[in-house]
């Protein structure tokens, strides 16, 4: 239905070249719906996200044991297997895994969006500056600072940084967040160093337009759709090296739940509780697979280029 | 631009960022709340013995000079002394850091020799159920934390009571001398070949547990270069000519569809790098990584600044050494001189 409402307004559009404000913004979101939709895993992927985000949002409503979160210890329900009340098992205290990976979703989601909030604006200005003014001191300066962030293995430098910091969810986002915004710079760089020779861009300058408004309203918008893909993308990776950071023992204390220090400290029991490990596990493959099949939707829709079909 | 000028070029700059990163690992280990001195010392020592040593480590200076006295020391290979095994931190690299490089190199092995085979499989047997599966394993590889299958890796392969054969470099009994620290040279210098092929099977599974996602997400990226390549009017030419098709493949469509996977080689290096912190952990690999993580989690400054020095050195190398092969492989590149 959807899809054919997709092409219905593509063809509306090239009979009545106008539209105006709901029609319009109806107009462009079914399409862009279309362009989103046409791969299957990318509307796996949306749910995927959805799901998890949701879960996370209302992790108190939704998971069966809400006081199992916290230090709880039940020696009586300790290490069962997977069942009817405890669909993830219990761990070694008897506290229901299915709660604490729903509560660790939270964490990590909270984590990945925080990092990104700063990374990207810091990230997204310094490549525009940069180059915007390809050339000049401030390029040079500007740049090279970032090269020398991206000299060093990310993994490595967030390890470091949160090794020397007190090991809490704060510091873990700080180290990530120094690491981050580098690819943001060098790939908006790269844009804005191009699209300043555009024509519109020269024709803006030539009108008289002030300097913030070349670079915001002009060079800015053309660097939105790599940006919202590669931010898609980061999600997965951020709650990757975070939980990296966790099962290290860097990220967030116990007895709070997280996904990476949950993986480590069952490790040692595998061979016998298996769902202890298994399950945190799949959560993260189930977090990062949705982010990863939304990034590619994304792509394909905010992709100025032909439609590639099949 | 010729071959020489860009690398004399690129080795410049590199060592200008490795110059900057010096400065970051320096600002980095002293950021740490806390003297120095009073941690190296422990909470026991006397304030006079505090004072003497801050007097020493350069640590009443202003923050540039004790930049200076340390990279001095670095340039002089005195990286200071670890506090975890109380000997100087150089010799600890000297142990650990051969171990580290076996791995990695080896895990980069299988992720160029099955990136190329799995890239061409996939090409091949495009939209059919090869490819499918490729494709399956490159997305469960991206969203797998190395960890994770290292993890799984001991548990299915140690499962039947041979867990210990699985963990280390060597089993518990073989010993060979130490020659280069690389432990299949050392053992085929000693004409080993029972150590050589222990040594070899215990370096196998951290290996791959290392290179599984890299692998399968490169195959991917020879598979997208190689169809896009495919339609391009100088292979149809070639095709034209009649050369045989196989040869057409092998030749002229892989070559130029290498270069993207190569570009992205560097990084996957780098990430592998970061892995092998946790994956030596699990394999309880004698490595520099593993040496790292047991600086980190104790607070070990000199250890840390020293292991960060290292994997920035070797990601610099690494990047160079990819920016000259793809420069080779596509010599605009080059020429373009930006």
């Amino acid at each position: 239905m959807v899809e054919q409402n997709g092409t219905m307004a593509t063809i509306e559009q090239e009979e009545e070249v106008v539209l105006k404000g709901w029609a319009r913004w109806k107009d462009s979101a079914g399409k862009a719906w279309f362009r989103f939709s046409r791969n299957k895993l990318s509307v796996v992927g949306l749910l995927m996200v959805l799901s998890v985000v949701i879960a996370a949002i209302f992790a108190e409503h939704i998971i069966p044991y809400p006081e199992h979160v916290g230090a709880f210890v039940d020696f009586a329900n300790a290490s069962q297997a997977p069942s009817a009340d405890h669909w993830f098992g219990t761990d070694t205290t008897g506290r229901d895994i299915f709660s604490r990976v729903i509560f660790a979703y939270r964490e990590a989601l909270i984590m990945a969006v925080l990092v990104l909030a700063i990374a990207v604006p810091v990230g997204v200005t310094i490549g525009l500056f940069a180059g915007y003014k390809k050339g000049s001191w401030i390029d040079t300066l500007l740049m090279r600072t970032t090269d020398i962030f991206l000299g060093l293995p990310s993994l490595i430098l967030a390890f470091s940084i949160a090794a020397v910091l007190k090991p809490t969810l704060t510091n873990c986002m700080i180290a990530v967040t120094l690491t981050w915004w580098p690819w943001y710079a060098r790939m908006v760089y790269g844009i804005a160093s191009s699209a300043r020779n555009e024509y519109y861009v020269i024709g803006a300058g030539l009108i008289g337009a002030k300097k913030p408004h070349i670079l915001f309203k002009e060079i800015l918008p053309s660097c939105f759709s790599p940006v919202l893909t590669k931010m898609a993308l980061d999600v997965g990776v951020v709650v990757l090296i975070s939980a990296s950071l966790a099962y290290l023992g860097l990220g967030t204390q116990p007895p709070a739940p997280s996904l990476g220090q949950m993986i480590s400290s069952s490790a040692d029991y595998m061979t016998r509780y298996w769902w202890m490990t298994v399950y945190p596990a799949l959560a993260i493959v189930y977090l990062i697979l949705g982010f990863n099949f939304l990034g590619d939707g994304l792509r394909d829709m905010l992709s100025k280029g032909d439609l590639k079909y099949g | 631009m010729s071959l020489g000028r860009f690398l004399v070029r690129r080795l410049l700059l590199s060592l200008l960022v490795l110059l900057g990163s010096s400065i970051m690992i320096f600002v980095i280990a002293r950021i740490i709340p806390g003297n120095p001195a009073r941690l190296a010392l422990g909470e026991k020592a006397t304030q006079e013995a505090v004072d003497r040593l801050s007097e020493e480590m350069h640590l009443n200076d202003p923050w540039y000079i004790q930049y200076g006295y340390w990279i001095l020391g670095v340039f002089q290979g005195d990286l200071g002394d670890s506090l975890n095994t109380k000997r100087p931190v150089i010799d600890d690299v000297k142990d650990f850091l051969p171990a580290t490089l076996e791995l990695v190199l080896f895990s980069s092995v299988f992720i160029v020799l099955f990136a190329v085979l799995f890239g061409r499989i996939a090409t091949r047997y495009r939209n059919r159920w090869p490819d499918t599966v490729i494709r399956v394993c490159a997305y469960i590889g991206v969203a797998m934390p190395g960890f994770v299958l290292a993890t799984l890796f001991v548990l299915v392969f140690g499962a039947q009571g041979t867990s210990v054969s699985v963990l280390g470099r060597l089993t518990t009994g073989i010993t060979v001398e130490r020659v280069t620290g690389f432990m299949l040279i050392d053992t085929l210098l000693a004409g080993d070949l029972y150590a050589f092929k222990d040594a070899f099977f215990h370096l196998l599974l951290p290996a791959l547990a290392l290179a599984c996602a890299p692998m399968f997400s490169e195959a991917r990226i020879i598979r997208s270069a190689m169809l896009d390549n495919m339609n391009k009017d100088y292979l149809i030419a070639h095709k034209g000519y009649g050369i045989p098709n196989s040869l057409v493949m092998r030749k002229y469509l892989l070559k130029p569809s290498l270069i993207p996977a190569i570009s992205t080689l560097g990084l996957d290096i780098a990430a592998l790098a970061g892995n092998a912190f946790l994956v030596e952990m699990i394999f309880a690999w004698p490595g520099i990584s593993r040496y790292g993580t047991q600086a980190i989690l104790n607070k070990d400054l000199n250890a840390i600044s020293a292991v960060i020095l290292i994997f920035g050195i070797l990601f610099i190398i690494i990047n160079i050494i990819v920016d000259v092969v793809v420069s080779i492989l596509d010599p605009r590149i080059r020429l373009g001189g930006s």
